[in-house]
């Protein structure tokens, strides 16, 4: 199981003419292994930019971030893929399923990529399927799946390699409210199974509601949790 | 991570526009196609071109030694290659007397041929000439009191399915004929080859109206050694009368020439073929990296690092390559035995076995334009920043 400590992470960006401009500003966050997490804040408080420094598909300007006592800063960039593709699964609001794809390879992709067998990624793509309630979406490609069909996929797609650590970028973002419960719900029921972290950046106060902790940033700063 | 698994996620890329990548394949294809052809339709062109050469030339250097007409004109011929043959036997050179007859006509059942050419030679004339013999036998240098002939395969293509007695006028005389044998010479023109040492009462009547000359190889030789050294024989016997003219009869090194020309055009073509292929993945595959740049951030997210972006994205280009290469490849296996066909004599033994070596630098100058094509895009792909999909 996974910690993940941030110390005083900062992060800014460049504007067109070099001037920084700062998202996250001194965050100190510590999350436990099997915790949920939701993330809330207002549009441009720097939600999505922790969440992608925290799944390791961004890097801080300043501070200190480790996963499982590993300084991600002084670890190769090999090294920080292979420990973003073992630890973390990430569901974005969009989906961002691979649209030529079908839903059971979109599944498999993560075990492609970590170089699992392919009758092993066929089990266990055909199993997190069968949990999300697609067992005969296996075949369908993301345009013939509804948005909640996709989402669920993704959910899937998360879980597939069994990471300790899960990512969701507003995952009911683009879905109704009955099918975001829906989904909510399968993560959480799935999440929980493996003891697996969840951190959740979300608007919804239903959804950040069934997390174990909530914790609010504004312009890049936790104000309180 | 695994080669296999890069090489199943790009076949993955080459499934999402199946057609765009089928077009690619096709412009490299050509080039493929092209530059095999060359390859191999190119080795076949020449193989025949060098065949008839042979045939009608001899290799070099070959020779005609053309003789004054004089009433001793066989005595005269027979000196010359007599002394040719002495000179030339160090190089294992050899010199056979030929002379010809235009005008000639050959009978057989209702066939006439007419504007047949009758070349009175010797045995030696087929180691000069290396005409395959179809049927029957070539001369033998044997004596025989009727003329005995042996036709070109044009002469025998004209009588073809004729039976009954065949007649020789030449000389304004007319003879009963047997026909011994049917060679290919390459020449497009109906021959009749009459043995010179056959001895017959009909041969003075034949030879009267011949041209004389000396046909001879000397590997060793150029022409200008050779018109020399026929100088030098010529000015110790004291028979400068005799030469009319030494003539260079091999023509592979013109052919060569003309040839290397034509297969450097041709490959001029493979390669722009190729580079317009190459084009073609260049731009599809710099529209395409923006369009997949959600895809992209996603295997980095995975676990892919860029340089496996930079491999999955070359190697979806060498799918689109050995796609191509295969199916030029494909095209030429089915169209050269056409070509084959069409440039190669039936009478000539071309070899048509597949070119492997062509084939193999074809697919390799496939897999080549496709790197070339597809380096820029897989290395923008590469650059794409991960974080782009939680955008």
């Amino acid at each position: 199981m996974t910690t993940l400590e941030l110390t005083a992470g900062a992060k800014s960006v460049s504007l067109p003419g070099g001037r920084p401009l700062p998202v996250l500003t001194g965050v100190d966050l510590s999350v436990e292994p099997g915790e949920t997490l939701a993330i809330q804040g207002a549009s441009g408080s720097g939600k999505s930019t922790l969440l992608a420094v925290l799944g390791l598909l961004d890097s801080l300007t300043g501070g200190r971030y480790t996963v499982g006592g590993i300084d991600v800063a002084a670890i190769s960039e090999r090294r920080r893929a292979r420990l973003r593709s073992t630890t973390f699964g990430f569901i974005y609001q969009r989906f961002c399923l691979i649209s030529h794809l079908t839903a059971e390879e979109n599944v498999e992709a993560p075990l492609l990529h970590g170089g699992v067998r392919r009758r092993e990624r066929a089990r266990r793509a055909r199993d997190l399927l069968d949990q999300v309630g697609l067992t005969d979406r296996r075949e369908h490609r993301p345009g013939q799946l509804s948005g909640g069909e996709q989402q669920r996929v993704a959910v899937a797609r998360a879980l597939v390699h069994r990471p300790s650590v899960v990512l969701a970028d507003e995952p009911t973002g683009s879905l109704d409210q009955d099918t975001g419960t829906a989904v909510m719900r399968s993560l959480l029921d799935l999440a929980a199974d493996d003891g697996v972290t969840l951190i959740v950046v979300t608007h919804d106060p239903a959804v950040a509601a069934v997390c174990g902790r909530v914790v609010r940033l504004d312009r890049g700063a936790v104000q309180g949790s | 991570m695994k080669v296999i698994s890069l090489a199943l996620i790009a076949w993955q890329g080459i499934r999402r526009r199946p057609l765009r990548n089928l077009l690619s394949a096709l412009s490299l294809t050509v080039g493929v196609l092209a530059l095999v052809l060359v390859l191999s339709g190119g080795a076949v062109v020449r193989e025949t071109i060098v065949f008839d050469s042979r045939l009608q030339g001899g290799d070099a250097l070959t020779a005609n030694l053309t003789l004054t007409d004089s009433p001793q004109k066989f005595a005269v011929a027979e000196y010359w290659r007599s002394s040719l043959g002495r000179a030339l036997a160090p190089q294992r050179g050899i010199a056979s007397v030929t002379a010809s007859n235009d005008g000639a006509l050959l009978r057989k059942g209702d066939e006439t041929v007419s504007d047949l050419v009758v070349v009175t030679t010797e045995k030696a004339l087929l180691e000069i000439r290396p005409f395959p013999v179809l049927r029957g036998t070539w001369l033998t240098d044997e004596p025989t009191y009727a003329p005995t002939v042996v036709l070109n395969h044009r002469a025998d293509q004209m009588v073809e399915g004729q039976t009954g007695p065949v007649t020789l006028v030449a000389g304004g005389q007319t003879f009963r004929t047997s026909v011994i044998g049917v060679v290919y010479d390459a020449e497009p023109r109906p021959v009749a080859y009459l043995d010179m040492h056959a001895d017959g009462p009909w041969q003075a009547a034949i030879e009267d109206t011949n041209v004389y000359s000396v046909q001879f190889t000397a590997p060793a030789w150029s022409i200008g050694d050779a018109r020399s050294r026929i100088n030098e024989l010529a000015s110790i016997s004291d028979r400068a009368a005799d030469v009319t003219g030494v003539e260079r009869t091999d023509r592979l090194e013109t052919f060569d020439r003309q040839l290397d020309l034509v297969n450097r055009v041709f490959l001029a073509v493979a390669i722009l073929s190729l580079l317009i292929g190459a084009l073609g993945i260049l731009n599809i595959g710099l529209s395409t990296v923006r369009e997949r740049s959600d895809e992209l951030s996603l295997r980095r997210s995975f676990g892919a690092t860029r340089p496996q972006v930079v491999v999955i994205m070359l190697l979806e280009s060498q799918f689109v390559a050995l796609v191509s290469g295969l199916a030029g490849i494909a095209l030429v296996a089915g169209g050269l035995p056409l070509i084959t066909a069409h440039f190669a004599d039936r009478f000539q033994e071309v070899s048509t076995g597949f070119p492997v070596g062509g084939a193999l630098l074809g697919l390799a100058a496939g897999s080549v334009a496709a790197l070339v094509g597809s380096l820029a895009p897989a290395l923008r792909a590469s650059r794409v920043p991960i974080a782009a999909i939680m955008r």
